[in-house]
């Protein structure tokens, strides 16, 4: 797009006092710009192959696979190291020692000596070192329910039934997905240059999609140890339906509000491809007719989306109702007018559920893939260094960029124990973020540092008893306890979609609404919330497969299609 | 042991902080040791020499007082790590001064690089050199305390490149586990209703 375009496009970008509110947070959904999509698109553009040159898995299930994934300039390698697990050990927590499977994604083709050095490694996750051959460490769960229920059908030669698949959704669960250099893995720097995995997420995610096609293979494997000649494969599209499931605990919550840079960039890509499309003077007839048949489609899809939690199945019957208002609207011709998605967005923030505007946004971006697909290569952030603070400023300049940039913290009163509520620490036991209340437990003089909007707060009462011509690095070098409040206040101000607009320690915060929206970002669907701070999710449910994604629409998945027409 | 450069800036920033460094401070720390590892620099091991020499002392002591011709901390050698953060901060050094005294003055350099133009940090036996061109090493890069250092911009002489690093470092086992104690300060112990409550899980996990 030129720069004039693009200037205009600053009328249709919503306020980060808008998009970046928690509550919003947790109503968001994938859209095309989500990895899982962008990944899938090259694959299909550029023609990889994926090939599985290693099974070797014996009639109890326990072995090595090898997937190989070929691009046009290079090979990765899922290596996955099936197990035989006691139903007792079988745990998504964090604090697990054993899994149904584990898997590294190895760059280029593994010697047998890498396979075997591996072995004693990749299975005990964190307890075992990779080296920088590898990309990612993950490890996964059946879902036994499922699973023994379809290795029985497929055993018998009958195909299982679409209902029994859809109450789960998957055949594992990953419940971590390790990449950037923890546990001896490669860093981030070595492949942020290759195009193809230089995005964000993109090798743990291409991991995930990988790991899809071993937890079919395993499942056919077992059905063929039971049955024998009996055994039938699964039917495709049956198979298409099963997602991997993923469990996302409290972990994940600190990554969005540790990467200002990062999350900026996710939201801006996300936030002007909406812009671009709402910007729009008219929608072609086809561009409507998409648009409709995708808003059925996820009218459809709702009854895939099942969870016992009563929060979010009560937003999912609202996000029904939404959809069919929505159907409706469209249908007196809304879209036939002059600007019609501005028309629609307005229409729609008054209208609807937070959940049915966010659904809105996503399903408005499909008709438009020319226009918007080219923003999924702006998501990475290069952060290799510390965002470098301007100490030049001067300290009455930081402290109105402060007021500007935090004016949502000014107006919380933090000295009411409601808004400090809650202290998140690392715990020694598994080095693994947890939440604590401060006023109840132990440790808060531990806390780490997520509280922004309280650190700016702080940091201004600091400010102001100094003068305001006094260089910000004068004062840093005296009060360094302000150092990280100093460089968020710069970050906000430079980028506009870096910081969440809410407090994190407030008594209110829900831990999944952080999740979700890094998850929705990551093309995620059916959000399970499982309590307060961690959540279930299907990764790849309805995408293409390795074996059939070059001769069907790589990206038509996502909203999938009705039962009618799969 | 061989540790990625992320494993070293993680394990860093924390054990920064687990030495009571704020944590502002603590990232930078974690920054700079990483890339100091990844030119082949002994930045683990200075850090560790700072954290344990400085064990603690309050942050006001061993800030340079930076107002006039000669910056001193007031009773102990200067951090490296302020004073780094500092000169990045400020963007350039313009004339000249004098630091009385400096603890692992390697642990300067990386800030350097991000500076307009070239500084040099010089002593009797060795000298420190960088900018955004680069960095140039000309002493033991390891030596602990360093006294008198002019610290200049402008020099002449040119800079090798920095090299890029993104390969995993070989990080001496003591060392490893040095800083490993320091970041274990910064862990809070569980409870079985932290292991719980604090981590959310405690429903089945199974399906």
């Amino acid at each position: 797009m030129s720069g004039q375009a693009e200037t205009n496009l600053a009328a249709f970008m919503r306020p980060a006092s808008q998009v970046m509110r928690l509550d919003r947070f947790g109503a968001a959904h994938q859209t095309r710009l989500s990895f899982m999509r962008a990944i899938l698109r090259r694959v299909k553009r550029e023609g990889w192959q994926v090939s599985r040159p290693v099974w070797d898995v014996d009639d109890k299930g326990v072995g090595v696979a090898v997937y190989q994934v070929r691009g046009p300039e290079r090979t990765y390698s899922l290596i996955c190291y099936a197990n035989d697990l006691p139903p007792e050990k079988r745990s998504d927590r964090v604090i697990a020692t054993e899994w149904d499977a584990t898997f590294a994604l190895f760059d280029g083709v593994p010697e047998t000596a890498d396979i075997e050095r591996l072995r004693a490694n990749v299975p005990r996750q964190e307890a075992g070192r990779c080296s920088s051959k590898e990309l990612v460490l993950s490890r996964a769960n059946r879902s036994v329910r499922l699973f023994d229920y379809m290795v029985d059908c497929l055993a018998r030669g009958e195909q299982p039934a679409r209902e029994e698949i859809d109450k789960v959704g998957y055949l594992m669960r990953t419940t971590a997905v390790y990449g950037n250099g923890k546990f001896g893995l490669a860093d981030r720097g070595r492949y942020a240059a290759r195009p193809e995995a230089g995005g964000p997420f993109r090798v743990e995610l291409l991991a995930v999609w990988l790991i899809r096609s071993f937890t079919v293979d395993i499942l056919e494997h077992m059905a063929r140890v039971k049955g024998g000649d009996k055994a039938v494969a699964l039917d495709k599209t049956l198979r298409r339906r099963l997602g991997v499931g993923n469990s996302t605990g409290l972990g994940m919550a600190p990554f969005l509000v540790n990467h200002p840079m990062l999350l900026n960039a996710w939201m801006m890509a996300r936030e002007t491809a909406i812009a671009r499309v709402r910007a729009l003077p008219a929608a072609a007839a086809l561009e409507r007719a998409r648009f409709e048949d995708l808003v059925r489609r996820a009218r459809g899809g709702l009854t895939r989306w099942r969870t016992p939690d009563e929060r979010q199945a009560q937003r999912v019957c609202e996000l029904a109702g939404d959809l069919d208002r929505l159907s409706a609207h469209v249908a007196t011709g809304a879209l036939e007018q002059p600007m019609p998605w501005n028309a629609l967005v307005e229409w729609s923030d008054k209208t609807l559920t937070l959940e049915g505007q966010e659904a809105v946004l996503s399903l408005m971006l499909e008709p438009y893939g020319e226009l918007v697909d080219e923003l999924s290569a702006e998501m990475a952030a290069d952060e290799s260094a510390p965002f470098a603070i301007d100490g030049r400023m001067s300290v009455g300049r930081l402290i109105g960029l402060a007021r500007e940039q935090f004016a949502w913290a000014l107006e919380i009163d933090f000295d009411a124990h409601a808004e400090t509520a809650r202290f998140w620490y690392v715990s020694e036991e598994k080095l693994e973020p947890r939440l604590g209340e401060r006023y109840e437990e132990d440790g808060a003089e531990l806390e780490q540092r997520l509280g922004i909007g309280r650190e700016v707060v702080e940091m201004l009462k600091a400010l102001e008893a100094e003068d305001r011509d006094a260089l910000v690095a004068d004062f840093l070098l005296r009060q360094p306890e302000h150092r990280h409040a100093a460089r968020r206040v710069q970050i906000a101000a430079a980028l506009p979609y870096a910081e969440i607009n809410d407090n994190v320690l407030s008594d209110r915060m829900m831990p999944i609404d952080i999740l979700r929206c890094k998850l929705a970002f990551f093309g995620a669907s059916r959000f399970d919330p499982k309590s307060d701070r961690w959540v279930r999710i299907t990764m790849y449910a309805d995408a293409p497969f390795p074996d059939e994604i070059h001769g069907m629409d790589a990206d038509d998945w996502a909203w999938p299609p009705l039962d009618a027409e799969a | 042991m061989q540790v990625s450069l992320n494993e070293v800036e993680v394990m860093s920033t924390k054990a920064a902080c687990g030495a009571g460094r704020p944590w502002g401070l603590a990232q930078e720390a974690g920054w700079a040791v990483a890339q100091l590892e990844a030119m082949g620099l002994p930045g683990a091991q200075s850090l560790l020499g700072l954290l344990k020499a400085t064990d603690g002392m309050e942050m006001e002591a061993l800030t340079p007082e930076t107002g006039g011709q000669v910056w001193a901390a007031r009773d102990a050698p200067a951090c490296p790590v302020v004073t780094g953060a500092y000169l990045a901060d400020r963007g350039e050094v313009t004339g000249s001064v004098t630091i009385s005294a400096l603890y692992h003055p390697v642990l300067v350099l990386p800030f350097l690089q991000r500076l307009d133009g070239q500084v040099v940090l010089e002593w009797q036996g060795g000298s420190l050199a960088g900018g955004a061109e680069g960095v140039r090493v000309d002493c033991e890069p390891g030596v602990n305390i360093v006294r008198d250092v002019s610290l200049y911009g402008h020099d002449e002489r040119p800079c090798t490149d920095a090299p890029a690093g993104s390969g995993a470092v070989d990080i001496d086992d003591e060392i490893w586990e040095a800083l490993g104690a320091f970041a274990h300060r910064t862990y809070v112990p569980a409870s079985e209703a932290s292991r719980l409550k604090g981590a959310g899980a405690g429903l089945t996990d199974n399906d």
